[in-house]
C-alpha cells in the first residue's frame, strides 16, 4: 500500500531535470494533439514528460532519480 | 425536483423553454392549480436564485479545499468574480486579506514547519523504475514552483473565459447604452445567386475588414500567452478568417442544404483535403487552434443559454452521459485487459472513448503515469472515431428524421471530442426544418449537445484523473511504477472554460430577465443576443476548419490490432447506448421545445 505523507517531503518532478511539460514541446512530441485537443488545455494541468523514465506523468510525481533543475 | 423543492409538489407539465428565452411569457405562466405558486418575474428570479446559490456552494465547496492547498486562483481569481470582489478588492495579498480559519492557520503552521523539514528529507523508497508512490493529504501543499496565478493567462480555457465574457460584457455595454454590436458581428446572409453574394460581400467589406482586425486585435495577444508567435499567427488567422468567411457563405446558400453544404462539414472536409494532399507549412498552425476557438465559442454559446436552462436539464444531461461514460469506460478498458494490454494503456483509451476525447485521454495519461506512447495510441484512435461520427451521427439522424434536441443529445453522448461534437451537433441542428421534415431548431441541437458534453462530461474530468490516479498507486504500483496522488488535481484539471460558459448564462439570464416578452424579441434578441450568436458562429467556424487543417493522417501513430478493437466496441456500445437514452429513453425530453 501506498504511504500517505506531506508532498513537501519529497521534491517534484515539475522540479526535476528530466521532466519536461512545455506545451509547446508536448504538442511537438503529441502532433496529433492539437486536432481536438492543446496542450495549453486546463485539463493537462501541468502534466509532461519524463525523459528518463519515458512516462507521461504529472508534475507532482517524484522518483528516486530526481535531479534539480538549475532553473 | 426543482418544482417540488420550490413549489411544494411536483408538476410533470411544467416546461422550460429549450432553446434561448423561446418562451419567457410561457415561463413564467403560473402552472393550473398551482395554488400560491410564484409566478411571472418573481418566479424567474426565484429560479435564478435558486441556481446562484446551488452555484456559489458547489464552487466554495470546491474551494476550501483548494484554499488549503494553496491554490492561488482559488484564493481570489474565481471568488473574486463570483462573489462580486467582496473581499479581494483592492488587495494583492489573499492571504492578508483573508481572516484564515482555524483550519487554513493549522495547515500554513504546518506548511511553514516542513518547508525547512523538506530541506534534508530522504527520498522515499522507490519501485523498479524509481517513482515513490504516495497520497498527498488534502493538507498537503503544492511546491513553491505550482503554476498558480500563471495559469490564468497561461492556459487557453482562461483565455477563453476573458474573451467569452469580454465579448459579452463588451455587447451588454453597447445594448445599455442605446447602441449594438451588430455591425461588428457581420457574417454572410442568404443568398441564391453569385451576383446577390457578391453584392452583399462588396457592400458589407468595410465591416468585415474591420471585423478580421477586431478579431485580430483580440486573439493575437491571447495567442501570444498561449504560446504561439504574434508574426506567426497573423498570417495564418488572415487564411482561417478568409476560408470560413467562403464557409460561411457557402452555407447560407439557399441551396446548401440540398447539396449537404453544410460549414461544419465542407470545413472539415476543405481543412483535411488542404492539409493531407496539399500540404501547408507548419509554422501556419499558430492560428489553427481548434480547442482555443471552440472554447471561446462555448462560451458565447453560454451567453445564448438560460441558466435555469442549465439548473433543471443539467441533472437529466449528467445522468444520462455518467451512464455511458461509465459503461463505456468499463467496456473499453475491459476488453483492453482480456486483450492482454497494459491496464494504464486500458485506461487512457477508457477515458478517451467515454469522457471527453483527446483531452481526457491526454489528462488520464498524467494522472496514472502512462508510458510515453500511450497517449499517441489514444490520439489516434479518438481522433479517427471522431472525425467519422462527425459525418455519421448526423446522417443517421437524419435518416431517421431524428428532432435536432434529439440528435444534439445523442450527439453529445456518444462523440468524443469537444469540437467534433460541435460540428456535428451544428451540421444537425442546421438541417432542421420545413425542407427536411426534421423537428426543432438549430439553436436545439446546440443547447441539448452543450448540456451532455459540457455539462453532463466534460466537467468530471478532474474526478475521473483522481479515481484513476488512486487506483493506479493503490492498485497497480504494487507490480508497475506508482506516484502521487493530489486530490486538488479536480481543481487543476477542471475545464475552465465551463466557468465562463456559466457566468455568461448568468449574466444574460438576469440581463433578460427585466424585459417582457416584447420588448425580448424587439430590443435584447436583435440588439443583444443575435451579435452575439453571430461571433459564436465565426468562432466555431475557426474551429471547424481548424480540425481538418490540423489532421495530418501521417502525424498519427498506428495503434496496434488490439487498441483499436478495443476501442471500436466501446465506441459502438458508446453509439447505441447513447442512442438508447437519448431517443428511446430520454427522447420526449430533448425533443421538447419546452422541455
Amino acid at each position: 500500500m501506498s504511504q500517505v505523507h506531506n508532498q513537501r517531503a519529497t521534491p517534484a518532478c515539475r522540479d526535476c531535470l528530466h521532466f519536461e511539460n512545455d506545451p509547446s514541446v508536448i504538442e511537438k512530441e503529441y502532433p496529433g494533439l492539437t486536432a481536438m485537443s492543446s496542450g495549453f488545455a486546463s485539463v493537462r494541468a501541468d502534466d509532461g514528460l519524463c525523459r528518463l523514465h519515458d512516462l507521461y506523468l504529472s508534475s507532482w510525481d517524484t522518483c528516486s532519480s530526481h535531479a534539480r533543475s538549475p532553473a | 425536483l426543482r418544482n417540488r423543492f420550490l413549489f411544494g409538489q411536483f408538476d410533470q407539465s411544467r416546461t422550460v423553454p429549450l432553446f434561448p428565452f423561446q418562451d419567457l411569457k410561457g415561463y413564467g405562466r403560473p402552472r393550473p392549480g398551482a395554488a400560491g405558486a410564484r409566478v411571472g418575474r418573481d418566479r424567474r428570479l426565484s429560479d435564478v436564485a435558486c441556481g446562484l446559490t446551488l452555484v456559489l456552494l458547489l464552487v466554495w465547496r470546491s474551494q476550501i479545499r483548494a484554499i488549503r492547498e494553496g491554490v492561488p486562483e482559488a484564493n481570489g481569481a474565481f471568488s473574486s468574480l463570483i462573489w462580486g470582489w467582496l473581499w479581494a478588492s483592492g488587495t494583492s495579498d489573499r492571504e492578508d486579506a483573508i481572516p484564515p480559519s482555524a483550519g487554513q492557520a493549522q495547515a500554513r503552521q504546518r506548511s511553514r514547519r516542513l518547508a525547512k523539514f523538506r530541506l534534508d528529507t530522504p527520498l522515499k523508497p522507490t519501485n523498479h523504475v524509481g517513482i515513490v508512490s504516495e497520497v498527498t493529504t488534502t493538507e498537503d501543499t503544492v511546491s513553491p514552483s505550482a503554476p498558480g496565478w500563471k495559469e490564468l493567462w497561461s492556459k487557453e480555457d482562461w483565455w477563453a473565459v476573458w474573451l467569452g465574457l469580454g465579448t459579452v460584457i463588451m455587447a451588454y455595454a453597447f445594448f445599455k447604452g442605446g447602441s449594438t454590436i451588430s455591425w461588428l458581428a457581420v457574417a454572410p446572409a442568404k443568398w441564391s445567386t453569385l451576383s446577390q453574394l457578391g453584392g452583399q460581400l462588396y457592400a458589407d467589406a468595410g465591416r468585415y475588414v474591420v471585423q478580421f482586425v477586431v478579431f485580430l486585435v483580440v486573439l493575437t495577444p491571447a495567442a501570444a500567452f498561449i504560446g504561439q508567435k504574434p508574426k506567426a499567427f497573423v498570417p495564418s488567422f488572415l487564411f482561417v478568417y478568409v476560408l470560413s468567411l467562403i464557409l460561411f457563405a457557402a452555407g447560407n446558400w439557399d441551396q446548401a442544404n440540398r447539396y449537404n453544404l453544410e460549414p461544419p462539414l465542407l470545413g472539415l472536409a476543405l481543412g483535411l483535403v488542404i492539409s493531407n494532399l496539399i500540404g501547408l507549412p507548419k509554422w501556419l498552425d499558430a492560428g489553427f487552434r481548434v480547442e482555443f476557438y471552440i472554447k471561446v465559442g462555448i462560451v458565447l454559446l453560454g451567453a445564448t443559454l438560460p441558466f435555469t436552462l442549465i439548473i433543471w436539464a443539467g441533472p437529466v444531461a449528467i445522468i444520462q452521459a455518467s451512464i455511458v461514460s461509465i459503461v463505456t469506460f468499463s467496456v473499453i478498458f475491459f476488453v483492453s485487459r482480456r486483450l492482454g494490454l497494459d491496464r494504464r494503456l486500458a485506461a487512457v483509451l477508457g477515458a478517451g472513448g467515454a469522457v471527453c476525447g483527446v483531452s481526457a485521454a491526454i489528462a488520464v495519461a498524467g494522472a496514472v503515469r502512462a508510458k510515453k506512447e500511450y497517449a499517441p495510441i489514444a490520439i489516434s484512435l479518438v481522433v479517427l472515431w471522431a472525425i467519422v461520427l462527425i459525418f455519421v451521427l448526423p446522417l443517421v439522424s437524419r435518416a431517421m428524421h431524428l428532432p435536432a434536441g434529439v440528435g444534439g443529445a445523442w450527439i453529445g453522448t456518444s462523440e468524443f471530442a469537444d469540437a467534433a461534437g460541435l460540428a456535428a451537433a451544428q451540421t444537425y441542428g442546421n438541417l432542421a426544418g420545413p425542407e427536411t421534415g426534421i423537428p426543432g431548431t438549430p439553436d436545439q441541437a446546440l443547447a441539448a449537445y452543450t448540456l451532455i458534453k459540457v455539462i453532463g462530461r466534460d466537467m468530471w474530468i478532474g474526478i475521473w484523473s483522481l479515481v484513476l490516479a488512486l487506483i493506479a498507486v493503490t492498485k497497480w504500483e504494487k507490480q508497475e511504477a506508482g506516484g502521487r496522488v493530489q486530490v486538488s488535481q479536480i481543481w487543476w484539471r477542471f475545464p475552465k472554460f465551463i466557468i465562463g460558459f456559466l457566468i455568461a448564462s448568468l449574466l444574460t439570464t438576469l440581463i433578460v430577465h427585466a424585459y417582457t416578452l416584447g420588448d425580448y424579441n424587439k430590443l435584447v434578441k436583435p440588439g443583444l443576443i443575435a451579435p452575439i450568436t453571430a461571433l459564436r458562429t465565426w468562432a466555431f467556424t475557426f474551429s471547424f476548419l481548424s480540425i481538418g487543417l490540423t489532421t495530418r493522417v501521417k502525424d498519427f501513430v498506428s495503434a496496434g490490432r488490439k487498441p483499436f478493437l478495443a476501442f471500436a466496441v466501446g465506441a459502438i456500445v458508446s453509439i447505441v447506448l447513447g442512442f438508447i437514452l437519448s431517443v428511446l429513453v430520454f427522447g420526449p425530453y430533448w425533443a421538447s421545445t419546452d422541455l
